[in-house]
């Protein structure tokens, strides 16, 4: 017989959207409490962005959906010494992809380079407010989501640049980065492709009992590929344990997210699989850390899925060397206003935090990734047989004809 | 004629096309104000505007669905797939369906689509940026490959892509871009699929190769003819479906040896289908067996030594001819 629409009533109610459920985060109106949007890349090139009013009145029908709302925030709970923890993260991160650059100009460090600067407050955020042994997944875009993991920058570097010290022992570079010994599943040189992966990494944590969530980080760029879309519906039907964290620098390399999706706010995207799903100032760290505290609870909890948009801007080009010839002029300068480094450090001082503290973290931190590069630009390369290692789990592998 | 570089040979050609039929446009990621990540379409949106040159979201399956579907009633769609790697999340729309809807409904429908790719391995773009995978596609009835490796060709063969009643994917190695050669300027004028070209004559040992290695093999045929007094003939088929096997036979009979050399991973490679061709129609005319050169049998690896390790070079054409003009019948 065929299946009628109405089975799906029979079986086991179709999860929705938050489940209302008793969490810190309350429902509140949409469009509260969100990053501001800016426009500027629309009126400078003369052509008007698609009209989602219709997008938006179903996503605020749905209603479900909740922004993270300042009540009681988890990170009223931090201490100085972790505030400034978080802190020192996003130094790190800045620090050791400005050494990248340097070192990509002077011609150490081979490769497709993709930093993230202007971006390090989602990274440590969400690096902070997870477990000990939840797992990531990153894009082509990985170096701060690993070192908020507490990877070794050492051994990044290292990696950074072809050497037998790096994390994937050459292997990898910048784009394929990983670190299991941090449950760092990696970077991504495939957009989107993360999503399903993640998923999968959700499914045994559930399987598995292990407690433990998965996050996948993607772009505004990556939210328009099908693999994420069918990741989420799975993670969803099958109430995973999983954050998705779009990060909203607004770009696709040269290209400005209003050309590409039809939707302004990209939460109302969540509204299609029934998701819970949160809105954040992807450049204010503690808000970050807040709303993916609740997220992990919300998931760990067995509640299922939780989608993030986490808006924040790109301070760099795409890549590094890249000319930025179609960013509106004094965008990127104007974008700089809102760094989200001497934000949190203005904001650690207004808390009380000594200014001290601050500055030998600074300190630490720029003798850490000196030392860092140092050691890299001092290591080896790997023997180029170690160019067949890996290819199986096992080595040496007799293929792939056998009997010659 | 003109000189340029590949890369504007490239460009040109889907300019002349967009400029001589209007059902003609191109989409892809990044195309339009950036002109490509490669630079091939720097300058095209200026001319042909937002409608014939579209920039599209990160989605390659639907790039590819719609470009198909669009061709089917009535456009002649140029994509570009940004790295050939991400082919493979376009290959249901490229392989299910472009590939066999003409077949599938009797003929009832044409696919005039192309599909311009590009990729190869030198760049340390790791694994996911690096692959050639020609193979994939020449195994496909219902689909055609086209891999020049001369700016002249890749305007002539490009054209006759976009004129094509097929899909065809075209793919264009990433070491060509900067070549520059002498390149036609009649915009009426169009190449053939399925001709191959001799690149360089010689008499003692017949290179077949395509897409980057043909300069290679260049490269290669003047330190054999300087150090080991050997004379290569360079043989491009230029398109790998459908293959030009006469003039690969033709010369074949001449030189008495081959060696087959590609990018792509040897293993199951499309050099496997070449040197089965030779036997099969050559056999007494070889006085070695066929070599292939290809990639050893892992994906590219991002460290510079491990990557040039794997991946063959004009060492690995010289080794192979080698071996075969010394070998005794
Ligand atoms: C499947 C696939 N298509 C295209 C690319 C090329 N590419 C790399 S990054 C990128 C833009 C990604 O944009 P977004 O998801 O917004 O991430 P962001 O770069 O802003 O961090 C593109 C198109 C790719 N790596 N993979
Ligand atoms: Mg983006």
């Amino acid at each position: 017989m065929a299946a009628t629409p109405r089975a799906r009533t029979t079986t086991k109610a179709a999860p929705t959207g938050g489940k209302a459920s008793a969490k810190k985060a309350t429902p509140t109106k949409r469009g509260s409490g969100k990053a501001p949007v800016d426009d500027h890349a629309k009126s400078a090139s003369g052509r008007k962005s698609i009209d989602d009013t219709a997008g938006r009145a179903a996503a605020a029908a749905y209603g479900e959906q909740v922004s993270f709302a300042r009540g009681k925030r988890p990170s009223d709970k931090l201490s100085k010494a972790e505030l400034v923890q978080m802190y020192r993260t996003m130094v790190l991160a800045r620090r050791f992809e400005e050494l990248v650059i340097d070192q990509y100009r002077e011609g150490n460090l081979p490769g497709f380079v993709h930093v993230a600067i202007g971006q390090e407050a989602i990274a440590s955020g969400v690096g902070h407010a997870l477990g000990d042994d939840d797992f990531i997944g990153s894009t082509h875009r990985a170096h701060a989501h690993i070192i908020a993991r507490g990877s070794n920058v050492e051994h990044l570097m290292a990696e950074m640049m072809g050497r037998i010290t790096g994390v994937c022992q050459g292997k990898g570079g910048s784009m394929h980065m990983a670190d299991m010994s941090r449950n760092v599943v990696g970077a991504n040189g495939v957009v989107g492709s993360g999503a399903p992966m993640m998923t999968g990494v959700a499914l045994a944590q559930k399987e598995l009992k292990t407690g433990n969530v998965a996050v996948a980080f993607y772009g505004d760029g990556a939210s328009s590929q099908g693999n994420v879309h069918e990741g989420m519906n799975l993670a969803q039907i099958w109430q995973l344990p999983i954050l998705f964290i779009l990060e909203n620098n607004r770009y696709a390399e040269s290209t400005p997210t209003w050309q590409t999706v039809p939707v302004d706010d990209l939460t109302v995207r969540g509204a299609a699989f029934g998701m819970k799903t949160f809105a954040v100032d992807g450049n204010d760290v503690l808000a970050v850390y807040d709303t993916t505290a609740v997220a992990a609870e919300y998931a760990r909890a067995g509640n299922g899925p939780v989608y993030i948009v986490a808006e924040t801007k790109r301070l760099s080009g795409h890549y590094v060397g890249d000319a930025e010839v179609y960013r509106p002029k004094g965008e990127a300068k104007a974008a700089r206003q809102t760094d989200p480094i001497p934000a949190f450090r203005a904001q650690l001082l207004e808390r009380k935090v000594p200014e001290r503290d601050l500055k030998a973290v600074e300190a630490e931190v720029e003798e850490t990734m000196e030392r860092a590069v140092e050691a890299a630009l001092a290591a080896d390369f790997p023997p180029a047989e170690d160019a067949m290692k890996h290819v199986y789990a096992e080595y040496p592998y007799p293929g792939p004809v056998l009997g010659l | 004629m003109a000189q340029m570089t590949y890369r504007e040979a490239v460009r040109t050609a889907m300019a002349e096309e967009l400029r001589r039929d209007g059902r003609v446009l191109f989409m892809g990621e990044d195309i339009a104000d950036m002109g490509g990540s490669q630079g091939v379409s720097k300058g095209m949106l200026a001319e042909f505007g937002p409608e014939r040159i579209r920039n599209t979201p990160i989605s390659e399956e639907a790039i590819v669905g719609a470009a198909v579907g669009a061709a089917m009633s009535g456009l002649r769609p140029v994509v570009e797939i940004m790295y050939m790697d991400f082919t493979s999340m376009a290959m249901d729309p490229i392989v299910g369906q472009a590939a066999k809807w003409r077949y599938m409904t009797g003929g009832q429908v044409t696919i005039p689509v192309t599909i311009r790719t590009q990729g190869g391995a030198g760049w340390q773009s790791g694994s996911q940026h690096a692959s050639m995978l020609e193979n994939w596609f020449t195994h496909i009835p219902g689909l055609k490959v086209v891999m020049p490796s001369q700016p002249d060709d890749a305007r002539l063969l490009l054209k006759a892509a976009i004129r094509d009643e097929n899909p065809v994917l075209f793919v264009e190695h990433r070491d060509c871009y900067p070549r520059k050669g002498e390149v036609g300027e009649d915009p009426e004028e169009v190449g053939e699929l399925g001709v191959g070209r001799v690149l360089r004559e010689g008499s003692d040992c017949t290179v077949v190769c395509w897409g980057g290695m043909p300069w290679l093999a260049l490269e290669a045929a003047e330190t054999l003819e300087q150090e080991d007094g050997i004379s290569l003939e360079v043989i491009d088929p230029r398109t790998l479906q459908p293959l030009d096997l006469g003039i690969i036979l033709e010369s074949v009979r001449k030189t008495n040896r081959c060696v087959v050399a590609h990018e792509a991973v040897t293993f199951g490679g499309f050099g496997a289908e070449v040197a089965a061709l030779v036997q099969e129609h050559a056999f007494d005319h070889l006085d070695a067996p066929v070599l292939r050169v290809g990639e050893k049998w892992a994906p590219v690896p991002f460290a510079p030594v491990l990557e040039a390790h794997v991946v063959p070079g004009a060492q690995q054409i010289i080794d192979a001819v080698r071996s075969v003009a010394y070998a005794t019948a």
